[in-house]
């Protein structure tokens, strides 16, 4: 269904990835999952990659791996995504779900792992370390756009807004209270993030 | 009522410990200030617009140093809109998990976590939320008909019959109904899970503009 708004504009495939989830495959396993399903598909000139939530989490670990073919995708939108696992754990942790929630053990289970696994860390921790700088930028299409709902409190806003702003991406506060389910059930029932994502994806 | 509670429940529960699954369909339509339906055209909705594309361009630039000189096109939004964040422990849609935590003991609960038992409630629960996905969005069934690839079968002719489309609210675009569409599941791995589906425009020239993007959406 939130393929609908898309084919209507005018796209001509919209692909939806399916991918094996935890514990049959940890968080790695899921970014190898999504790699290889982009290498799957048909040959395109250009691409565009979506994912929500814990897929724009993985979406943007193989951004930061490279892992994803970046000359063919011309534009990535992260919708209400985790950056920050230990940020993450805590306020599970606080909400009483930390301990059914895959998350994780799916990022590792040690505070070693979940920082390999944390986009945000990833960066910050290679940005203070000045003998090994990378242009994390430059792992993104050149058209990345990152949303996050004020209202969401299955992941905080703030976790958008730390990674857009230690990369170096766009994001943009979403102009409703929006919560986590309705970044992407505005694609499939109408709504302001389906009008602000298909605006975005005009003017880029 | 019992069973739309559970519904609501299912669909809370697929949310909060399965986001990548999020099939999450019961939601109230949300209204804005004139009290008309989002998505409608209304003075509203072209502020909102307005107020996205005054936020996209370079006013409001944040930018840390290390990625000043990286960051050819970036362009961020100011942090002075946004509110503060909100309390996890203050929502109240989370004191089924916090009752739990109270009630049963951690290593139970690691374990049906780890076991897959988690998953396979979650993923079970699902189907308890298709009685309030089709009472809520009727319409959407023949949508859901037409990308499945079930324009012939017998579920598309009684949806027809009862016309359901005719309960789609105005500003609430389905799949257009000049789109013939295509689905086919691609593997790409051993097991079952490892699948994309491929939605193809067959009649490409009923749509506007030209394209030939992918968009890989989940």
């Amino acid at each position: 269904m939130a393929a609908i708004p898309f084919l209507n504009a005018g796209y001509s495939q919209v692909a939806l990835v399916g991918y094996w989830t935890y514990p049959t495959a940890d968080v790695q396993g899921q970014i190898d999952d999504i790699a290889a399903a982009i290498r799957a598909l048909p040959p395109s000139s250009r691409m565009t990659v979506m994912g929500h939530s814990s897929e724009s989490h993985i979406a943007t670990m193989a951004f930061l791996q490279e892992r994803l073919p970046i000359n063919r995708i011309d534009s990535f939108i992260g919708l209400s995504g985790v950056y920050d696992i230990p940020s993450h754990y805590r306020w599970e942790a606080a909400r009483g779900v930390e301990r059914i929630s895959p998350m994780a053990p799916a990022c590792g289970g040690s505070l070693g792992g979940w920082k390999k696994l944390s986009p945000t860390r990833v960066v910050s921790q290679d940005a203070s370390d000045n003998s090994s700088f990378k242009p994390y930028r430059s792992c993104f299409p050149q058209a990345t756009l990152l949303l996050h709902g004020n209202s969401d409190t299955t992941v905080p806003f703030t976790s958008t807004v730390q990674f857009a702003e230690t990369v170096g991406l766009n994001w943009i506060p979403l102009p409703n209270d929006i919560n986590h389910v309705e970044t992407i059930s505005d694609f499939m029932f109408g709504g302001p993030t389906r009008e602000v994502v298909l605006d975005w994806l005009d003017d880029s | 009522m019992g069973l739309l509670r559970a519904s609501c429940v299912a669909a809370l529960l697929q949310v909060l410990l399965h986001p990548c699954q999020s099939y999450v369909v019961v939601r109230d339509i949300p209204s804005h200030p004139c009290g008309r339906i989002v998505g409608m055209d209304c003075n509203w909705r072209l502020t909102q617009r307005k107020e996205f594309r005054r936020l996209s361009t370079s006013q409001g630039v944040l930018r840390s140093a290390r990625t000043e000189e990286t960051s050819t096109n970036s362009t961020m939004s100011s942090r002075g809109s946004l509110p503060s964040t909100p309390d996890p422990s203050m929502n109240p849609e989370d004191d089924v998990f916090q009752s739990a935590r109270k009630s049963i003991p951690t290593r139970v609960r690691g374990w049906m976590r780890d076991s897959g038992v988690i998953r396979v409630i979650m993923d079970s629960l699902v189907w308890f939320g298709v009685p309030t996905f089709v009472s809520t969005y009727p319409w959407a069934v023949l949508d859901f008909l037409r990308l499945g690839g079930r324009e012939d079968g017998a579920l598309f002719w009684l949806a027809k019959t009862l016309r359901l489309n005719d309960t789609r609210r105005p500003g609430l675009d389905g799949l257009r109904e000049d789109l013939k569409v295509h689905t086919e599941k691609i593997s790409y791995g051993a097991d079952e899970r490892q699948y994309v589906h491929l939605i193809t425009i067959t009649n490409p020239e009923a749509n506007l503009p030209p394209s030939s993007n992918y968009g890989t959406i989940r």
